[in-house]
C-alpha cells in the first residue's frame, strides 16, 4: 500500500502531470492534499514552460566567427606556451632530486675492495670522504723488530730508485704486537716515513674521554697530497 | 569513433543538403576534419536552445550571448577530442552549464548580488526574497510581462545547484537521465534537486498558482 508521499513522488517524477498513471489519479480522487499537490505541480510546470523562450540575436553568427578568427589567431605553438615550460621545470627539478639521491645513496663512488683482496703491503683505494662514526682503517702491522732492522738498513741505489719512482707511504706500528714488550696501555711507537725522511712518533697510552688520535694515512695512497699524517681530535 | 570519420568521410559534407541531414555525431566527425559548413549546421541547430538556456540560467541576455558562443568556440577547439558516449546535445548543454555556472560565480566574488536580501538558506547560500506582489494589475498584458517577470526572478534566486536542474528539466524539457548525464550527477540527486527546486518555487510563485 503506497502512502501519500510516494504518491507525491510519482507526480513530482511525471513527464506530464496532466497524464499520470492509473493508481495515481484512483488515489487522487480520494486523496485532497495529494490532489492539491498534484494541481499546484501542474501550475507550476505550467508557468515554467510558458516562458517566452528567447533566441539568439540575427548577427550571432557574425560575432562567433569574428571570435572564433580571434581565437584562432590568439593560437601558439605548443612550445610556446607556458605549460611546457613547467614541464620541462618539473622534468628538470626531478632529475636534480635523483641524482642528489642517487650521490647520498652512494651509487656514484668506487666500492671498496674486498677484505680478502686486502694484504698487509696493499694500500686500500682511498675513499673521497671518510664515513661518520667510524675511525679510521688500522694500519698494517710491522714488528718493531722489522723497523728497527729497516731503520739500520743501509739505503742501497735500488731502493733510492724505488722510492723516486713510487710516492712514499707512511708505515706505522701498534705496539700491541705480541713479543716485542709493548703494552697497548702504554702507548707505542709510530714510524712515519715522509718525503723529509723518517721519524718515529710515540703515541700516548690510550685513556677514556677525550684523547689526541694520532693516524697515518697508512695503507691509503694520496700521491696527490703530501700530508701522510694529521691529528684529530 | 573511427566508424563516425567514416561516415562522415562516406557522406562528405560539400553540399548544404547533405549537411543538413547529417546527424550531430557525423557534423561533429566533419568538424574535426576541417568542414566549416559542417560548424555552423551545428551553430544553426543548437544556438537558439542554448540561448535559451543560459538566459534562463543568468537572466542576462547579453552576457547568455556571449556564453553561448564561447560554447561553440569550446565545441570547435575541441572537436578533435569529443567522444560520441554521449549525444551531442548532452555534450554542449554540459558546456554552457558549466560556463554558466562558472559566471554565477563569478558574479557571487564580485558580489553582483540583489539588494532584496543578504540571507541565506539551509545551504549557506544567498538567496533572495521575493515578495509576491499583491497589487492590482490593470492590463493582461501587463499582468502577463510581470507574471513572466516573477518565474525568471524566482528562478534566477535559486541556488545554482537547483536552478540547472529546474531549467533543464521544465524549461528544456529534458529527461532524468539526460540531466544526470549534463550535470555529472545520479538520477536520484537530479530528482531530488528537482523537488527541491519546485517547492521552493511554489514558495516565491504563490500568488500565481
Amino acid at each position: 500500500m503506497k502512502g501519500c508521499n510516494e504518491f507525491k513522488r510519482m507526480i513530482d517524477e511525471a513527464d506530464r502531470p496532466d497524464r499520470l498513471p492509473y493508481e495515481v489519479a484512483n488515489h487522487l480522487e480520494a486523496c485532497a492534499g495529494c490532489r492539491d499537490f498534484s494541481a499546484a505541480r501542474i501550475s507550476l510546470r505550467g508557468l515554467l514552460t510558458s516562458m517566452s523562450r528567447v533566441d539568439a540575436p540575427a548577427n550571432f553568427n557574425a560575432q562567433l566567427n569574428a571570435r572564433l578568427a580571434a581565437t584562432r589567431a590568439q593560437r601558439q605553438p605548443f612550445w610556446v606556451t607556458p605549460a611546457i615550460y613547467f614541464r620541462a621545470g618539473a622534468l628538470a627539478a626531478g632529475v636534480i632530486v635523483a641524482v642528489f639521491v642517487a650521490q647520498m645513496a652512494g651509487v656514484f663512488s668506487s666500492p671498496a675492495p674486498a677484505p680478502s683482496q686486502l694484504s698487509a703491503g696493499t694500500p686500500p683505494a682511498a675513499s673521497p670522504q671518510p664515513e661518520m662514526n667510524r675511525p679510521p682503517a688500522a694500519p698494517p702491522l710491522i714488528a718493531p723488530a722489522q723497523i728497527r732492522e729497516q731503520a739500520n738498513r743501509p739505503a742501497t741505489a735500488l731502493a733510492a730508485a724505488s722510492s723516486l719512482k713510487q710516492p712514499r707511504r707512511a708505515t706505522t706500528v701498534r705496539s700491541d704486537a705480541p713479543g716485542d714488550g709493548f703494552v697497548a696501555s702504554e702507548g707505542g711507537v709510530v714510524l712515519v716515513r715522509g718525503q723529509s725522511g723518517e721519524r718515529e712518533l710515540t703515541v700516548p697510552a690510550v685513556s677514556l674521554g677525550a684523547q689526541p688520535l694520532l693516524y697515518v694515512n697508512a695503507g691509503r695512497q694520496q700521491p696527490q697530497q703530501p700530508r701522510s699524517a694529521g691529528t684529530s681530535f | 569513433m573511427a566508424s563516425v570519420t567514416h561516415q562522415a568521410q562516406a557522406i562528405g559534407f560539400s553540399n548544404s543538403h547533405s549537411t543538413e541531414s547529417a546527424n550531430d555525431h557525423e557534423l561533429l566527425a566533419a568538424i574535426r576534419d576541417g568542414d566549416e559548413a559542417a560548424f555552423q549546421e551545428i551553430v544553426r541547430r543548437y544556438r537558439n536552445p542554448i540561448t535559451n538556456f543560459v538566459y534562463r540560467m543568468l537572466d542576462d541576455y547579453e552576457r547568455s550571448v556571449e556564453i553561448t558562443q564561447e560554447t561553440f568556440i569550446r565545441v570547435y577547439t575541441s572537436a578533435s577530442r569529443y567522444q560520441a558516449n554521449y549525444s551531442f546535445s548532452t555534450y554542449i548543454y554540459r558546456i554552457a552549464t558549466n560556463l554558466a555556472i562558472s559566471e554565477l560565480r563569478r558574479r557571487k566574488r564580485r558580489k553582483l548580488v540583489s539588494l532584496f536580501s543578504p540571507f541565506t538558506n539551509d545551504d549557506g547560500e544567498t538567496i533572495e526574497i521575493d515578495p509576491p506582489d499583491a497589487g492590482m494589475l490593470q492590463d493582461e498584458a501587463l499582468i502577463e510581462q510581470e507574471r513572466r517577470r516573477a518565474v525568471a526572478r524566482a528562478i534566477t534566486s535559486l541556488p545554482e545547484k537547483y536552478r540547472a536542474a529546474i531549467v533543464l528539466r521544465d524549461v528544456e524539457g529534458l529527461s532524468y537521465d539526460r540531466i544526470a548525464e549534463v550535470l555529472n550527477l545520479s538520477e536520484g540527486t537530479v530528482k531530488s534537486r528537482i523537488n527541491r527546486a519546485r517547492n521552493l518555487l511554489k514558495e516565491k510563485l504563490s500568488a500565481y498558482i
